[in-house]
């Protein structure tokens, strides 16, 4: 083993290359105050092992996109766990930057002669939430779609430029394809590089000019108490790591990693919010009403260029942080205000109660949409075609679409068909006044009279209307005995019971609001079965494909289990 | 120095290796600066046909604004081609005068945000920044530039067809994208 490894040196010197670097001397001994840039390594490390893991499973369109993140999310094992360190890696990465950056200024580490990797840090700290920005709009779920948008928008509406820029960052007039691979691109090969590039030169810069140790220390003092970075520092180095993943760990496993919500869908309507570390301009965008354009463009370069020049406005002779207040209290000013902006923002999404039940309806479809992609794929439409999936949702848009005008509103042309229809109560609702304005009232079909009956002969009655919708809760022994009553009334003056009977005065109740009836009734309301020539629906054969009729009837049996008020 | 045979040459080989790298480097930036803006100005996404079935007119009161999605029949996103697929939203009036539908895209024209109503105000507002607008669509407060962007609509065998357009965001002239 020892020959190999001094046979290894002798061609490459990478034994020495790597004793001098864990030998290099840190003046005044080891501190924990000195750990960030590690944690900081350590969290890069990170994010580029599990952005691998979650690019080994990720698709880039607008079709795939979704459907690859829900599936690591629901179906890779651990999938989550990976993601969602992913995710609060970044903000971890966020919130070390300012501590490393915080630790730099109060220690005067960017003064000369280290100013030019103290401007290093800052670009890293640019190139950290550009990667925060462009992973977001990844998943293309609502949020990420949503929030993006108002950033390209933002973009588009910079002077001179803007507009040109926005067409390259979002790859053309609209949000598309293009503007995923453009964003994967950049989150996945650019960054990865720059941020590559800029930390070997932090790190050489770095070790270069050493560590800044404390202020107020003779050199004299600082060699005697000087300790190797190996073992002393790096022992510190590995427990903040550690504390800092074992945080990032539980975060994760408390929240069951990252959220996914729904599939981006253009037509709805969602409240866009973007991560936490853009709360400060997201709610200056909301308080700068006409002063926008200044808001998002002034500040962002005022922070950045402030952060830039940090080193040439502090000429204090001191490093002690009492002599340098005005430069720290710039600082911490500008902190304090992002951490007040960002408190303020949560604190009014939080007490805007209508933006919580949005929000919670939201969740819900998100929910939805992943039980869906779970049961039953995600067609290769896209994302938003999972709904498509479930054929009651599917319905649910044709109903609006084509039914609702006539069935749904004040306008009606015929009987409501809302939460409750075909129910129980419906049914005994419609007993008591069939021509009531919200059953055949706003039609001309309306001469059948309320039968009278007892109320254990409507229930009976109710019961095996009700057991015709196909419901499996329906009780057998009132079923019959309902049967025997609608035999013995006059009801089959003018109804059937039995799928062949045609041309009574009313419509046949066989199978009345099942699946296969509403199949046959929406393509042919007229047919001699139902309404024959008292009909007024028109005919949706051509309309609507067998298919579609099956999903509306899905979607209309499934208002039965609905309330009917 | 003196200037000899041996420094000329190598002023020489320093130029000839600068203008070389530089012809090879400027060669090669040509199409690859070519390949990444040339989305500019390009129609990336696209739509055929005309208006959109939208819904049925007698649902459009003059009371409440409705909300109808507006789905494409057929529209190209770089390479892919998809049908029926949600292009975006409109928002339905009925005039309490003339009795006419108007239609109003969705889309913030401040950012592109969806708008909501709020019936509580009986006004359109942006749950992004705040803009709120009337129910003609001018701008009432907020940062957005200009008023909601009216699209066309029509009305045939009952049935309201809106033509579906989007607008550049953030500028106070109506811009079609």
């Amino acid at each position: 083993m020892r020959a190999l490894l001094d046979w290894l040196e002798e061609r490459t010197g990478w034994g020495s290359l790597a004793r001098r670097a864990l030998q290099e001397p840190v003046p005044g001994g080891a501190s924990f105050h000195y750990v960030w840039g590690s944690v900081l390594l350590l969290l890069l490390g990170l994010q580029a092992l599990t952005g691998v893991l979650l690019g080994l499973h990720y698709s880039p369109s607008t079709t795939d996109a979704w459907a690859s993140v829900a599936f690591i999310q629901d179906q890779v094992p651990l999938g989550w766990l990976v993601r969602g360190l992913h995710a609060h890696g970044a903000s971890a990465m966020v919130l070390v930057c300012l501590a490393h950056l915080m630790q730099t200024a109060i220690y005067g580490a960017y003064r000369k002669p280290r100013e030019v990797n103290w401007i290093l840090g800052v670009l890293l700290f640019c190139a950290v939430l550009a990667f925060g920005l462009t992973g977001y709009l990844l998943p293309w779920d609502q949020t990420g779609y949503w929030a993006t948008r108002v950033a390209t928008g933002l973009i588009g509406a910079l002077p001179v430029a803007g507009r040109p820029l926005q067409q390259i960052v979002q790859g053309g007039n609209e949000y598309g394809n293009l503007t995923l691979t453009r964003f994967y691109g950049v989150h996945v090969f650019v960054l990865p590089a720059l941020v590559v590039v800029l930390v070997l030169a932090h790190v050489a810069l770095f070790r270069r000019h050493g560590v800044t140790p404390r202020w107020g220390r003779g050199e004299e003092q600082l060699r005697r108490r000087s300790e190797p970075f190996w073992p002393h520092q790096l022992f510190r180095d590995t427990v903040a790591g550690a504390a800092t993943l074992a945080v990032l760990v539980a975060v994760t496993l408390f929240t069951h990693g990252a959220d996914l919500e729904a599939p981006a869908n253009p037509a709805s309507s969602f409240d866009a919010r973007p991560e936490w570390y853009f709360r400060p301009l997201f709610q200056l965008l909301k308080m700068a009403g006409p002063l926008e354009s200044l808001v998002s463009l002034v500040v962002p370069l005022l922070v950045v260029g402030g952060l830039l020049v940090l080193p040439f406005l502090d000429r204090a002779r001191s490093r002690a942080p009492q002599r340098r207040l005005r430069p720290l209290g710039a600082l911490g000013l500008g902190i304090a205000l992002a951490g007040g902006l960002v408190a303020l923002s949560f604190y009014e999404d939080a007490t805007d109660e209508e933006l919580q039940a949005r929000l919670a309806r939201a969740e819900e479809t998100a929910q939805r949409a992943r039980r869906l992609a779970v049961e039953n794929g995600v067609p290769t439409a896209g994302g938003d075609a999972v709904f498509d999936t479930e054929p009651a949702v599917a319905g649910e848009r044709l109903f609006r679409q084509y039914c609702a005008g006539c069935h749904r509103g004040d306008e009606r042309k015929g009987p409501e068909i809302s939460p409750g229809y075909s129910s129980r109560t419906w049914i005994e609702d419609f007993l008591r006044r069939p021509s009531g304005h919200r059953f055949f009232g706003v039609t001309g079909i309306d001469d059948m009279r309320p039968p009278r009956l007892r109320p254990p002969d409507r229930a009976a009655l109710v019961e095996l209307i009700y057991s015709q919708t196909g419901a499996e809760d329906a009780n057998d022994e009132l079923v019959e005995r309902g049967r025997l009553l609608f035999g013995r009334g006059r009801c089959p003056e003018c109804h059937s019971l039995d799928w062949t009977t045609e041309g009574d005065l009313g419509p046949n109740l066989a199978r009345r609001g099942s699946v296969e009836m509403l199949v046959e009734f929406i393509a042919d309301p007229g047919h001699p079965r139902w309404f024959g020539e008292a009909n007024e629906m028109p005919s949706f054969r051509d309309k609507l494909s067998p298919e579609q009729r099956r999903q509306l009837a899905a979607y209309i049996v499934s208002l039965r289990d609905g309330e009917w008020e | 120095m003196p200037s000899d045979g041996r420094s000329d040459r190598r002023t020489l080989l320093k130029r000839a290796t600068l203008s070389l790298g530089a012809a090879v480097g400027l060669g090669l930036a040509l199409p690859l600066v070519r390949v990444l803006v040339f989305p500019l100005g390009r129609r990336t996404v696209s739509r055929e046909g005309g208006p959109l079935d939208a819904t049925a007119a007698e649902r459009v009161t003059t009371e409440v604004p409705l909300r109808v999605e507006l789905r494409s029949d057929r529209r190209r996103d770089a390479w892919s081609l998809a049908e029926g697929v949600a292009l975006g939203a409109a928002w339905l009036v009925r005039d309490e005068d003339t009795g006419e539908i108007r239609a109003f895209s969705a889309s913030c024209p401040h950012l592109g945000c969806a708008i909501d109503f709020d019936p509580e105000s009986g006004l359109f507002r942006c749950p992004c920044h705040q803009s709120g607008f009337a129910l003609d669509g001018r701008r009432l407060s907020g940062p957005a530039k200009r008023g909601l962007d009216p699209l066309p609509v029509s009305v045939e065998d009952g049935r309201v067809r809106v033509a579906y357009k989007r607008f550049r965001t953030d500028v106070a002239e109506r811009i079609e994208l």
